[in-house]
């Protein structure tokens, strides 16, 4: 974690910030989301609260002016708008600028102030009571089809907001008095608190302070009253309705002890006087009185007879029930998750790594020396160590979501800034990938979608011309494919012209005008250096980078590109990610003398190649009926010929090539982790990074998508 | 290269016992080091100059200021990284982290024969480690020096210009000379040693000749 508290907030903030864009997004799907609405005041209170412990004035006051106006939509008070949505994402974007180190602190930009005092002053015309005309809007759109139940309301009528169900469980004081006569109208209390037993967990405390003396007592008659403590995610008007056939009859009290809310977070609960008074059983002057006599507060009431000894009980038991809950929420609340730096799990996950690399050199020393104890533990502990790394690696996968949900905003602006109506469907949201991953695929899809916004999609006109709606798709969508996720962009748009983009390579001299290209090679020109599509950069896709730096990061990654495109229907992009760049396993090749690691999930098999079957020139082998191609690594990374009968050669494939990589021999599996070379080897040609071996020297991972593309290109010329 | 393959050779076939003698002998050459560094430690309480380490190659003495260098490793086996400059060797391993190797000699066109010559052991040699800045990076880089002699205190009045007489030697990478006594000492700038137009150029250079050949 981060050792500044205020960077830590910052942090923190900006991620509240992404939940409030997403529910603002959802919002403008369906405005009467009310979660949504929860979700966006929920976030804006958190920053405003934690920003008041650092004392950002501009940005505390600027957050309470929104969460207000998200108050009163939440509250019925204002309608829910597209306006309050555009306000609510300036909100946001003026938000995450007063964020910025010297944006809230000392210096404050004069413009930036000018922009907040203008969104709030856009934010107070929507806020309560200037437009009365948009009430009935959104309780007509909140409604979620419970009746309103008049009549028997206690003094919680403020809280006309609990009236919508939700996840967070809330504490309800019930007390119900049933008519004496509800057993003659038909009634059975106890069925009732049955219904109520039902909706949650109950405390049920029954008084029979009531009953009269024998003689006195009608059999027929109800004497009993109940308090009920219920903790469950019904709303309000959901407990009131279990009362329907007796209110007016019975008297029943329902309030709100507890919200269940994550702001409330303090545990300690009324004290015993104020929850008597609260219910009506003391005379507030009497508790003065009994106070003062500083005993215990319970007896001294009782024996100045100001109560009875079952209320007291009564109000002990909810206070011991609601403490309880709360107690218990904070536990889950804090048990449940904590927040770790990343920083801390990259290293974590690094040092599994070595533990892993480390392990396999004692597996390796001990079979080599025959110590059977030695060997039996290296195996014991290989299950600890196999489970270990599950873990961390599991702990370093997050879903695409937090990539995905990013990219609504960005189609949203986007489609108002070209003037294109654009709908952005997601699939697959839940596809968990590596964290690190995730971060690096934020700038390519980013580029990604821009361009297929602003060159894929035509505008609506012309897409009314060429008879398709005129709301153009764009397709996010992330599903698993073997040890790779596949992270696909299509829109439905005009697609690419294979033809068009090959004069534009001639063009741009990237290719020879001769040259023979087949479609597919046609349009990988596209992600060649040098290479745009349109003639001006426009301001949406321009900005001097190219689908070649796309292709570079994502390479980077261990990725591939592909594209597909039909002209007139539209283009897809398809990316193509390793789960995971923590840990590899592989298969370890010795070369001159050095070591070098071949990742498994390309191996397709290894065969011997004895030293005849080879020739210099002849760079082809029959590989079962097969013509395949292959690299001498030898040859390829500068060292001397091998002076061997036998060499072995490992056949891989990249999904499209297939080709073999001849080493000097083979050893066993390698499970590591995997770590990046110095920029100094950046152009380094034919290798991907590195790993140490158990014995702490590093040896070089083979880049085999690499070597499969290098050697199709020389084959085709 | 092919003098870097043999160093991995010897040390994938290298036994337990070499590699004690190994230690051994680094514990040896440690303690002469250590000697060293106690006297010219007191010199340098002494004087108020700036204190620089010293190492020798190819009968040169040189110097880089200590505040320069992080750390001096014994040697270590080097991992080849193939298709680079003769002077990049490759990488090490220093407490997990992977760094990269470059050969002094061979950065400052020192003939190889020579060190064989005078007989020095390559496991003798010497690893510094710099960080430097590189393009836009700070990284982390070894030098194979011949050997380390030990500390200086250098007064800067002691420090001139490099003379400017036909020296094979880049002006950007020996900031000056120094006298030490009647030593003469040729002060190292490592900032100046991996420019990365240089590196980029020599890949340039080794494309070309790959292509062309």
């Amino acid at each position: 974690m981060h050792s500044d508290p205020l960077e830590t907030f910052r942090e923190e903030a900006r991620e509240l910030l992404g939940t409030l864009e997403s529910a603002l997004m959802e919002l403008e799907q369906d405005p009467s989301d009310t979660n949504s609405i929860d979700s966006a005041f929920r976030s804006l209170h958190t920053i405003k609260g934690s920003g008041n412990m650092f004392e950002l004035d501009q940005l505390v006051s600027f957050a309470h002016a929104v969460e207000a106006v998200f108050a009163d939509v939440r509250d019925g008070k204002a309608p829910m708008s597209t306006t309050l949505i555009e306000l609510g994402l300036q909100a946001k974007d003026h938000i995450a600028a007063l964020l910025e180190p010297g944006g809230a602190e000392g210096g404050i930009d004069e413009e930036l102030l000018e922009e907040g005092r203008r969104i709030e002053n856009e934010l107070s015309k929507l806020a309560a009571g200037s437009g009365d005309g948009g009430r009935g809007a959104t309780e007509g759109a909140a409604g979620t089809g419970q009746t309103e139940a008049s009549g028997a309301r206690s003094g919680g009528g403020a809280e006309s907001r609990e009236e919508e169900p939700s996840d967070e469980e809330r504490t309800y004081r019930i007390t119900f008095t049933p008519s004496s006569d509800i057993f003659r109208t038909g009634g059975n209390p106890l069925l009732i608190l049955q219904e109520l037993g039902e909706l949650g967990n109950t405390l049920v405390m029954g008084f029979s302070d009531r009953i009269p003396p024998l003689e006195e007592m009608d059999g027929e008659a109800c004497y009993v009253a109940w308090d009920i403590v219920l903790t469950s995610s019904a709303g309000e008007n959901a407990v009131r309705d279990v009362f329907i056939f007796v209110e007016g009859t019975s008297e029943v009290n329902v309030e709100l002890l507890d919200e269940g809310s994550v702001l409330d977070t303090d545990i300690s609960y009324k004290r015993l006087g104020e929850i008597l008074v609260e219910r009506g059983d003391i005379d507030p002057a009497d508790l003065e009185q009994a106070m003062a006599s500083r005993d215990y507060l319970g007896e001294t009431l009782v024996q100045r007879g100001y109560v009875t000894p079952e209320r007291v009980e009564s109000a002990l038991q909810e206070q011991q029930y609601v403490r309880r809950i709360r107690e218990q929420r904070q536990v889950s609340e804090t048990g449940s998750s904590i927040k770790v730096g990343t920083e801390k799990l990259d290293a974590l996950v690094n040092l599994v790594g070595e533990f892993v690399s480390m392990h396999a050199h004692l597996s390796h020393q001990a079979e080599a020396k025959g110590d059977r104890d030695f060997v039996a533990v290296g195996e014991q502990m290989e299950a600890l160590v196999r489970d270990l790394r599950d873990l961390s690696i599991d702990m370093h996968m997050v879903p695409v979501d937090i990539l995905f949900s990013g990219f609504r905003r960005l189609v949203r602006d986007l489609s108002q800034d070209l003037d294109k109506d654009v709908a952005l469907r997601i699939e697959g949201a839940e596809t968990e990938l590596d964290k690190n991953v995730i971060d690096a695929l934020k700038d390519p899809l980013l580029h990604i979608i821009r361009n297929s916004v602003d060159h894929g999609l035509e505008s609506a006109q012309e897409r009314e011309a060429a008879r398709k709606p005129a709301q153009g798709t764009i397709e996010l969508s992330a599903y698993h494919s073997g040890a790779n996720v596949v992270i696909q962009v299509t829109d439905d748009g005009k697609g690419i012209d294979a033809e068009k983009v090959r004069a534009k390579a001639v063009e741009r001299g990237i290719i020879e005008a001769d040259r023979e290209l087949d479609e597919e090679r046609m349009l990988e020109l596209i992600f060649a250096p040098g290479f745009s599509t349109t003639g001006e950069a426009t301001n949406v896709s321009g900005r001097g980078v190219g689908m070649d730096v796309v292709k570079q990061n994502i390479e980077k990654l261990g990725g591939t590109v592909r594209i597909e495109s039909r002209p007139g229907e539209g283009t897809t992009i398809r990316l193509r990610i390793p789960l995971t760049l923590a840990i590899v396993e592989g298969l370890l090749a010795e070369l001159a003398g050095g070591y070098y690691l071949i990742n498994i999930a390309y191996i397709v098999e290894c065969i011997d190649m004895q030293a005849q079957e080879r020739d210099g020139e002849q760079r082809f082998i029959n590989f079962r009926g097969e013509v395949l191609p292959y690299f001498d690594l030898r040859s390829f990374f500068g060292f001397p010929p091998a002076d061997v009968e036998r060499s072995q050669l490992v056949v891989v494939s990249n999904d499209e090539h297939k080709i073999g990589l001849l080493v000097d021999n083979i050893h066993d599996n390698y499970q590591t982790v995997i770590k990046s070379l110095s920029t100094v080897f950046e152009r380094v040609d034919g290798v991907s990074g590195a790993i140490t071996l158990g014995d702490g020297t590093p040896a070089l991972m083979i880049d085999v998508d690499r070597l499969a593309r290098v050697n199709a290109e020389e084959v085709r010329g | 290269m092919s003098e870097a393959n043999a160093d991995a050779q010897s040390s994938v076939t290298s036994s337990s016992s070499e590699t004690a003698e190994g230690t051994k002998a680094a514990a040896t050459t440690g303690e002469s080091a250590s000697a060293g560094l106690k006297d010219d430690a007191a010199a340098a309480a002494a004087a108020s100059g700036a204190t620089y380490l010293v190492f020798h190659m190819a009968e040169e003495r040189y110097a880089a200021a200590v505040t320069e260098i992080e750390e001096v490793l014994e040697w270590q086996k080097i991992t080849v990284v193939p298709r680079t400059p003769s002077y990049l060797l490759g990488i090490i391993n220093v407490r997990g982290t992977l760094i990269p190797v470059m050969d002094l000699r061979k950065r400052f066109g020192l003939a190889e024969s020579s060190r064989q010559e005078e007989g020095q052991d390559e496991e003798s040699r010497h690893i510094l480690v710099v960080r430097i800045l590189h393009g836009k990076a700070q990284i982390q880089l070894g030098i194979v020096v011949d050997t380390v002699e030990g500390v200086v205190d250098l007064d800067p009045s002691a420090l001139e210009p490099p003379p400017r007489v036909g020296q094979s030697i880049d002006g950007s990478v020996i900031s000056g000379v120094a006298r030490h006594g009647d030593r003469i000492l040729l002060v190292v700038e490592p900032e100046g040693l991996l420019p990365k137009e240089q590196l980029d150029a020599d890949f340039d250079a080794l494309d070309e000749a790959r292509r062309s050949g």
